[in-house]
């Protein structure tokens, strides 16, 4: 095989695999430099020339797996991708969805001021509250996929596993879709979350979820492989 | 088609070991390192990139070993070299490294010492 072949094979399995393409980038460099210059003094001790891969012990294959199972032996989250994909959706889920709801009670509490009695609102700031309600619902869901996503990122598992984890996120998120509702009487704010599961919004979330899943899987996939194609 | 020759099992460790002794001595990229591993134990150990890049590259990421990116030739090339870290974890393997052939020696080199034989 030549080295530019070779050299080819070993990149396209590293991404395959999913480790980060800086990383691949920078090994694949180094091994073209180590064919090189093996074969450089190949040539020189026995007039062998071409660009041959004279001294690359290993397949291209049996190289990258090492390389990849030395990668992944390295780091907290690389090694115990299995236990993340089933614990950690939850975690996330309440994390953001706390996140959410102290954004949320911090905002409404500087609009709405019970000690005054009723009042009424101006259209602005039920345009706010609409907002708050229904797009800030969105939060959940983008604070979940997003730290799925660097959750994922620092597994360096193949994309499959991206999905999966992300399409589990999406089914936490939808287990535990809230809704806030608040009570303003005598005096006090009253702020609270309430399940939406498996009412009408638990499920879209649950189904965007998975087409946003679907979608990241598919165009990461054609990103990787235009890259590996220019390169 | 000739079968290559194959290092012991036991040598799990070992081109770690050498790595970190043969780049506190001099900066290295990864070929020349594998020619030195094998020029420098007369070819008795040699290492193939599939066990030598896997190991500098979680030596680096340990923190163990530090590179430096540079042109060769018009190439690019990785040159690694030994951390302070990289010479502790150098220091207590060779320790431990001696502690075991010192050990072994010592079991072959005098098979009855201290040993019972067993009737039964």
């Amino acid at each position: 095989m030549d080295k530019a072949a070779w050299i080819r094979c070993v990149k396209s399995s590293l991404l395959k695999a999913g480790l980060p393409i800086r990383y691949v980038t920078r090994t694949c460099l180094e091994l073209s430099d180590h064919a090189e210059e093996s074969a450089e003094e190949s040539a020189e001790e026995s007039n062998v020339t071409g660009g041959e891969v004279l001294l690359l012990g290993e397949s291209p294959q049996e190289l990258s797996t090492q390389l990849v199972r030395s990668f992944r032996k390295q780091g907290f989250l690389r090694r115990i991708p299995p236990v993340l994909l089933l614990l950690l959706p939850l975690p996330v889920t309440i994390l953001a969805t706390g996140v959410y709801f102290g954004l949320s009670r911090v905002f409404l509490e500087a609009f709405i001021h019970p000690e005054k009695g009723p009042e009424e609102f101006p259209l602005h700031v039920i345009i706010t509250f609409w907002i708050v309600f229904y797009v800030g619902r969105m939060v959940v869901p983008l604070l979940s996929g997003l730290a799925a996503c660097a959750i994922t990122q620092r597994m360096s598992r193949p994309w499959g596993w991206a999905a999966a984890f992300f399409a589990l996120q999406c089914w936490a998120t939808a287990l535990l879709g809230t809704s806030m509702s608040v009570a303003a009487s005598e005096g006090s704010l009253t702020v609270s979350l309430e399940s939406l599961w498996p009412h009408l919004m638990g499920s879209a979330q649950l189904l965007s979820g998975v087409a946003i899943a679907l979608f990241g899987f598919l165009a990461v996939s054609r990103l990787r492989l235009e890259q590996l194609q220019v390169e | 088609m000739a079968r290559r020759k194959t290092n012991p099992d036991f040598l799990t460790g070992i081109p770690e070991l050498l790595l970190l002794q043969l780049l506190s001595r001099t900066p290295m990229h990864g070929y020349a390192v594998v020619q030195a591993i094998s020029a420098s134990t007369a070819g008795e150990l040699k290492f193939g990139e599939g066990s030598i890049y896997p190991i500098l590259h979680r030596l680096e990421g340990e923190g163990k070993l530090t590179t430096k990116c540079g042109e060769h030739n018009g190439r690019q090339r990785v040159v690694y070299r030994t951390t302070k870290k990289g010479l502790k974890q150098l220091a207590e393997s060779h320790s431990t490294w001696q502690r075991i052939t010192n050990a072994v020696t010592t079991v072959f080199e005098a098979p009855n010492n201290g040993l019972r034989e067993s009737h039964g």
